[in-house]
């Protein structure tokens, strides 16, 4: 055989194939497997949820802007045909469970089935974001529900005492200082964040209301939802969850609600990229509660 | 020899080839094919591992693969001159003769099939006869072994039952260094009471 011609052909093959991979890389969307078009897409919720993510130092937190961002992403791939939402999650602000809520609840609008796959956690605002899909797996020992809603301020009026420091305020209105730590709370304080918390709470009651309408008993709701968790096998039973399965089963359940007959492809939509472990020193302040910080949490 | 003729000649005609690397020592050439090889590899790879729906999840995302990627280049490049320069020493001390640079030019260019392995892989996966790709990987290795034992062959003017021994014998030695680790640690260790 000619030299050139063996060398050459070599070499194209080697090319085509590379060409091949490059674009499955750059492109999982367009995939080029013959093992089927249709993709299953993950969207992992790990930690705490919150407004931005934390470094390697303050632990594990669920970003909900990028999670918001994957559902989307979801949402606009036509290859995408379904979703799961792993959710490992004791929960956290009740913004960022909200934001999620809503996000996912647009993507079942386009008629993408979504299910939640409950991991080891899925509690509180974790929970909230689960009534947001179409169908709930839970493992048997999972730990879940937790439906309530929670303020925490904490009053270092005596320690400032003792260190001789002495805050001064000048505010504009009565209450500008609501959960001040440098005084006690007056009645009338309390009672404000008290009905904040009982508003989000009822919302947080009608977000399990309509997520599970049919599937679980309002009575039975309203004397579960004091912010006790229960284990998978439990939820199944009060009708929190649909199943107890693992995350495979919760693929087969979206595939299944797709109507996806051919083999699918899984793919983790919010992969953690390497800068975001990196961004230690921007986020250095994260590791000291700022002063007056309270949040309202599920 | 052109850059074709030694291509052509490493999968067709591996012994002259060979033969004229250790001799001639085109080394910058040597290199730069050896890098080639790597990245194609490191491409090819990759894109396998994204094919493969099971572990798609876990694979390290972009920056992180070409972060491992550079330290992979840096660390192999160091890795083929320690091994060259290891043969070589071996073979001065056993048969007194040595050619370290002829032997690495020749180490760099015996990796040449090797990169027909992932291709042929990747493309069984892609037709879903991924055994078949494995299989073709598999013989991808031993091609790599075979020319790698006729580099030493050739670059140190061994016989081939020698060129076998040396191949062998760093392996050899790590085996029964960690042999003789165990067995010194087995000796020393008290015996976990009844």
């Amino acid at each position: 055989m000619n030299k050139k011609l063996a060398v050459g052909l070599i070499v194209a093959f080697l090319v085509l194939m590379g060409v091949l991979s490059v674009r499955v890389v750059n492109k999982p969307g367009n995939t080029t497997s013959l093992r089927g078009s249709a993709v299953v897409g993950v969207i992992e919720i790990n930690g705490v949820l919150g407004g931005e993510a934390t470094s390697l130092l303050t632990g594990s937190s669920a970003d909900s802007n990028r999670i918001m961002k994957a559902i989307r992403i979801a949402a606009k791939r036509p290859d995408i045909k379904a979703v799961i939402v792993r959710i490992n999650s004791p929960g956290g602000t009740a913004v960022a469970a909200q934001e999620i809520g809503i996000e996912l609840d647009k993507l079942r609008k386009t008629g993408k089935p979504v299910v939640t796959s409950m991991g080891d956690v899925c509690a509180s605002g974790g929970y909230w974001i689960a009534c947001s899909s179409d169908y709930i797996v839970a493992n048997g020992t999972t730990l879940t529900g937790s439906i309530g809603a929670i303020m925490e301020t904490t009053n270092l009026e005596g320690l400032y005492d003792k260190l001789g420091i002495r805050q001064e305020v000048f505010k504009s209105g009565e209450h500008k200082d609501i959960g001040s730590s440098a005084r006690e709370i007056t009645p009338q304080e309390r009672e404000i964040l008290q009905s904040i918390v009982s508003d989000s709470y009822t919302q947080f009651l009608n977000q399990v209301k309509q997520g599970r309408k049919g599937k679980i008993d309002l009575l039975e709701l309203e004397n579960i939802a004091d912010g006790r968790v229960f284990t998978g096998e439990t939820a199944l039973q009060l009708g929190l969850v649909d199943s107890v399965g693992n995350y495979y089963d919760a693929v087969k359940q979206a595939e299944d609600m797709a109507g996806i007959t051919e083999a699918s492809r899984i793919e983790v939509l919010n992969s953690e990229k390497l800068w975001d472990s990196f961004l230690l020193g921007t986020r250095a302040s994260k590791l000291l509660p700022a002063q007056n910080m309270w949040q309202l949490k599920y | 020899m052109s850059l074709i003729d030694i291509i052509y000649g490493i999968f067709f005609d591996p012994v002259p080839t060979l033969k004229y690397l250790a001799r001639e020592k085109p080394l910058v050439l040597g290199l730069l094919v050896y890098l080639v090889a790597f990245v194609f590899n490191l491409i090819i790879n990759h894109g396998l591992t994204t094919l493969d729906s099971e572990i798609a999840g876990f694979i390290p995302d972009g920056n992180l693969i070409w972060v491992f990627a550079g330290m992979g280049i840096i660390l192999s490049f160091f890795i083929l001159a320690l091994t060259a320069g290891l043969f070589s020493l071996l073979s001065e001390i056993f048969y007194q003769r040595g050619n370290a640079s002829g032997l690495l030019v020749c180490l760099s260019f015996s990796v040449i099939p090797g990169v027909l392995g992932p291709p042929l892989q990747y493309g069984a996966t892609l037709l879903g006869v991924s055994w078949l790709g494995v299989i073709f990987s598999l013989l991808a290795v031993i091609w790599v072994v075979v020319l790698q034992v006729l580099s030493l062959r050739e670059a140190l003017e061994l016989q081939t039952g020698q060129a076998i021994l040396l191949f062998i014998l760093p392996g050899l030695f790590i085996v029964l260094l960690l042999l003789g680790f165990i067995f010194i640690i087995a000796k020393t260790m008290p015996s976990f009471p009844g």
